[in-house]
């Protein structure tokens, strides 16, 4: 981790010693205590609603692992659909097992992203937008043709799930808690190793990246590999779990909604579509009393964040400790004068 | 013979809607480099209020149109100052606010008139029918209120001061500025008459099928497929880019049955931009 | 500077307000409801979509339901074993996504441990099978579009209680043969919407059933469709169907439909088999293309309605006026279900499953049902087909044409 942290900071050695482990301690006591919210909660509702916010937090970070390449997928709900969906054709129609077909569709998604990736990947970023953009509603339009084959507009049904019928829900919180642990430990280590390097050096500025001899198009279609991988794999885990796949949950809205999660979090920071996704699926859930007028909370929170926080939650902290020292500042100086 | 009529004046009508509601689009993009995710909403709102102008102050509907255009052009000088100048070139933070706005407004509508069907009244009615093929009043108007616009914004854009301005910032932001050109007005103007194109479009195809708090949805989809398919900064492309959409959106259902002829569309949208990435008549590849 | 640091001030005071919420959603209870030693209350669940695009119906099912909520407390509740119980709604909205079913159903289920649901909503059904059915929850439909996995043999809890579109279709093939005997070929229209391959075929014995044949596909549209011409000119390129039948979709489709049909000149009876209210309809495709179309919907001023349903409609219009949409099949499935518990005698779900499995007839808001449908939805006895009403325009008025008993589905 040290090797690409340029430090600052002004402790004392002796500090710097400690600060070292103190982030991951934090993350591992985080996953602890969500690791043991099952034995308090008793409410398998929630449960529900967190299993569901690992699966969106795997297609959120997949997703801006995309977006580090200076591409952005406007497809990503539609990978995830493809994922969800071949998993489900192939569980039910080829009677496959789900632990087979998960890999498999996650596998059979990357593929399908690179495919779609390799045209634009010497263009401008803004046609691989706009290609995947297209090729999204493509694969929507696929799904209500496909008559029986997949449902139609009605939604596929009756997928084999993971576990047996009568397993507890906790199954799959352990489950869906593991892969998205799994999926954002691989995810980081692939954006802060050697090739996550390079992926933002082509962000910036690509032809000074391809002046140092990367290879740019090589990189941005492993990028998209990489990030259509595991988002096939949230799909392919989604349709196991919830048994029923409804094509409108995979259109241009769903991406776009997939956006806000990463958005709304901070893009800049890793950690910012994991905060994002837990808002963005919670708040919508507790606001429920609100009945129709649900969906102005998450306007309202997205609204707050655009104006105010231009980086995204994730700088909020840091937001929050540059103002209060302004302010111990200007109180010093009142002070001294 | 009734039939090629009848898919000849669907094409034009399907075309002359989808080009209105993607110029607005187009300007925007063009002179900002803003994708305004919420222009959907503001075609779905413009045809709401043109409904509101008719029913509760029981006006005309050629005074409504009017009216709505004007309101709702007004709604699109404040969403470019408040919503959009201060993210200029921030691709992210556009896309979050165009959310914000569609939400708000898709909600709101679904909360006041959601549960109704609602449609405006025809602007002409009647029909009109001769011994070869019969056709609406209504949907006559409707091109002929759509082809007027297009040829009113054609000559605006090329004719007049303020349009070949609109075209300098849209090749060159700076060096427009740099001319003397009052960016920020000549934009506002741009958002002006690119979201009272949409709310036009909006009231015409809410009398001549029926108004709905998602309609927006689906046209954002078109108007994305048409103004990239047009190619960056081409206005021109936009006319053609949109007569192959209303083409393929009338013609292939004709061929192909069920769901199956909109994937086709799609399809063929893939394909064309695959051939050529920048659009019929693009400026960069 | 000072009124940014004032901005962000507020910008986190309402950021944790809203981050508290969560905390507040957690431990809300629900309000105890007073119970006396004369009456307990019966929370029944309801899945619906209050927000998104399926609203626009499920709104006023809501409504309508809570109407026949109130009746059925009036009349003293539901009363099982002695013991008076009061029925209360319980809603949850599915924001019209398969995903929000999931949830909703999770919610009502191990949350707030509730028994009976209604809904969800034709293929949305499908997504609440999986939560309710292990946890032997007794769910009664609201419409059902017979894909796999609503109410088939795979849902030993699922029962249709509302409509169903093979319902309205045997109402709308029966009034087709009254109305209009000299018809003996149709053209059907319908949705593309993953639904043709199961319901097109029933729809084809019903109508034959009516000595009526099909001239070609079906024609199908997809459910995004906005312009609907070139639908219009291949069911006019039809000559030879003597009339249009139309098998599900939404009023803005029936609406434009019928009038691009009119407009071309073809003035030949469209039935619609789905409940449309032809005043809707009208709105779209103006009075006079309404000539020879009707639908499967409730009218208002309808003097034959059966006496529960007219509480009902007349407190809808009461409340919401004259132009309400009228849905029916939520209060329905709720009379249906108070019947059911009362027959059984049991609040248990499966009691009352196997009450109704091996029941013939039951009492409806529109009267008096048989329970059918065996071998079209492959389960037993889990269809009631209430009698159901036909509306076409007469004199510019919604007015209604009579009602149809269907009779037993097979």
């Amino acid at each position: 981790m040290s090797n690409n942290q340029i430090s600052t900071s002004t402790l004392p050695k002796s500090k710097i010693g400690r600060r070292k482990w103190a982030k991951p301690a934090v993350y591992a006591g985080l996953v602890f205590i969500i690791a043991l919210l099952p034995v308090f909660l008793s409410s398998v509702y929630i449960l529900h609603i967190l299993i569901l916010t690992f699966i969106y937090i795997i297609a959120a970070v997949s997703m801006r692992t995309i977006t580090t390449s200076g591409q952005f997928p406007l497809a990503h709900a539609a990978f995830m659909g493809i994922g969800a969906y071949l998993a489900g054709m192939a569980s039910k129609w080829l009677g496959w097992s789900p632990w087979l077909t998960i890999p498999m569709a996650a596998l059979a998604t990357a593929v399908v992203g690179v495919l779609v990736g390799y045209p634009f990947a010497r263009l401008r970023a803004l046609y691989y937008a706009m290609g995947s953009l297209f090729f999204g509603i493509g694969v929507v339009q696929i799904i209500y043709a496909g008559g029986v084959w997949t449902g139609g507009y009605s939604g596929f049904t009756a997928i084999p799930p993971l576990f047996p019928f009568g397993t507890p829900k906790v199954s799959y919180y352990y489950f869906f808690l593991g892969l998205a642990l799994v999926s954002i430990i691989a995810l980081y280590r692939f954006e802060f190793s050697r090739i996550g390097t390079n992926l933002k050096a082509i962000a910036q500025s690509h032809l000074v990246a391809s002046s140092v001899g990367i290879n740019e198009g090589w990189y941005r279609v492993l990028a998209v590999g990489v990030g259509c991988f595991f988002v096939g794999l949230a799909g392919a885990g989604y349709a196991h779990y919830n048994s029923v796949l409804s094509p409108a949950s995979f259109g241009f809205m769903a991406t776009l909604w997939l956006a806000m999660y990463v958005l709304i979090g901070g893009i800049g920071s890793f950690a910012g579509p994991i905060i994002g996704t837990a808002i963005l699926v919670l708040m919508p859930e507790f606001s429920r009393d609100l009945k129709i007028y649900s969906p102005f909370i998450s306007a309202l929170m997205l609204g707050i964040v655009v104006y105010l926080m231009p980086q995204g939650l994730v700088s909020l902290p840091r937001l929050v400790r540059s103002w209060y020292l302004e302010r111990r500042k200007e109180k010093k100086i009142a002070q001294v004068s | 013979m009734e039939l090629i009529v009848a898919t000849s004046t669907n094409v034009l009508i399907l075309s002359a809607m989808y080009i209105l509601v993607a110029l607005g689009f187009a300007f925007l993009f063009n002179m900002l480099g803003i994708l305004n995710l919420a222009h959907g909403a503001i075609y779905m709102i413009g045809g709401y209020i043109g409904l509101a102008f008719i029913t509760a102050l029981g006006l005309n509907q050629w005074v409504a149109l009017i009216l709505t255009a004007i309101i709702v052009g007004a709604f699109g000088i404040f969403l470019e100052k408040f919503c959009f100048r201060p993210f200029v070139g921030d691709f992210n933070r556009i896309i979050m606010i165009c959310v914000v706005i569609t939400v708000v407004l898709q909600t709101g509508v679904n909360i006041i008139a959601g549960t109704q069907v609602l449609s405006l009244p025809p602007f002409i009615a009647g029909v009109l029918r001769t011994e070869h093929f019969s056709i609406s009043y209504e949907r006559i108007a409707t091109f002929a209120i759509g082809a007027a616009l297009l040829g009113i914004i054609i000559w605006f854009v090329n004719r007049t001061r303020w349009g070949q301005q609109m075209q300098a910032i849209s090749q060159d932001i700076e060096g427009a500025s740099l001319q003397g050109i009052n960016v920020h007005r000549i934009t506002a103007l741009a958002c002006f008459m690119g979201c009272a194109l949409a709310a036009i479009a909006g009231c015409l195809v809410g009398a001549y099928l029926c108004l709905g708090p998602f309609m927006g949805d689906f046209m954002l989809l078109k108007v994305l497929m048409l103004v990239f398919l047009a190619g960056i900064g081409s206005i021109s492309g936009i006319f053609i880019a949109g007569l192959v959409l209303g083409c393929l959106d009338s013609i292939l259902p004709l061929l192909i049955s069920g769901a199956a002829s909109d994937a086709i569309a799609v399809a063929i949208v893939v394909i064309l931009l695959l051939f050529r990435p920048q659009g019929f008549f693009g400026h960069e590849a | 500077m000072k009124g940014k640091r004032l901005l962000l001030l507020c910008s986190i005071g309402l950021v944790a307000i809203l981050a508290t919420l969560p905390i507040v959603g957690c431990t809300a209870q629900a309000p105890t409801p007073p119970s006396t030693p004369e009456a307990k209350t019966l929370p029944i669940g309801m899945i619906l979509g209050m927000t998104g695009f399926f609203s626009v119906r499920e709104i006023p099912d809501m409504n309508q339901t809570q109407f026949a909520a109130d009746i059925i407390n009036e009349q003293g509740g539901i009363t099982v074993n002695g013991q008076k119980y009061m029925v209360e709604l319980v809603v949850e909205d599915t924001r019209s996504t398969m995903d929000g079913v999931t949830a909703a159903a999770n919610k009502l289920v191990y949350d707030k441990g509730i028994k009976f649901i209604i809904g969800p909503t034709a293929f949305f059904a499908a997504a609440a099978g999986p939560v309710c059915d292990p946890n032997e929850i007794l769910r009664v439909i609201t419409w059902c579009v017979n894909t796999p996995g609503e109410v088939d043999g795979s849902t030993p809890y699922a029962f249709l209680g509302g409509n169903g579109s093979v319902l309205t279709s045997g109402a709308a093939t029966k009034y087709l043969k009254q109305a209009y005997p000299d018809v003996k070929k149709v053209a059907i229209v319908t949705p593309d919407d993953g639904a043709v391959p199961y319901v097109i075929p029933i729809a084809k014995n019903l109508l034959a059933a009516q000595g009526i044949s099909v001239v070609g596909e079906a024609i199908a549209y997809p459910n995004e469709m906005q312009d609907f011409s070139p639908i219009v000119a291949k069911l006019n390129a039809i000559e030879e169907a003597d009339a249009i039948f139309m098998q599900n979709g939404l009023v803005p489709h029936m609406g434009a439909i019928v009038k691009g049909l009119r407009e071309s000149g073809n003035y030949k009876p469209y039935a619609g088999s789905l409940p449309a209210r032809i005043g809707q309809v009208m709105t779209i495709a103006g009075e006079e293309a309404m000539k020879d179309v009707f639908s499967i919907a409730y009218t208002p001023t309808d003097p034959n309605i059966p006496p529960v349903a007219k509480e009902i409609i007349d407190r809808t219009v009461a409340q919401f006026g004259a132009d309400y949409q009228l849905e029916m099949s939520g209060p329905n499935c709720l009379w249906i279900l108070k019947e059911m518990i009362e027959e059984a005698q049991s609040l248990d779900p499966t009691v009352v499953k196997n009450t109704w499995e091996s029941t013939d007839q039951v009492e409806t808001i529109f009267g008096t049902a048989k329970i059918c449908g065996d071998e079209t939805f492959g389960i037993k006895h889990h269809v009631v087909a209430s009698p159901q009403t036909v509306q076409i325009l007469k004199d510019g008025v919604e007015t209604s044409a009579g009602w149809i008993d269907i009779g037993v589905i097979p």
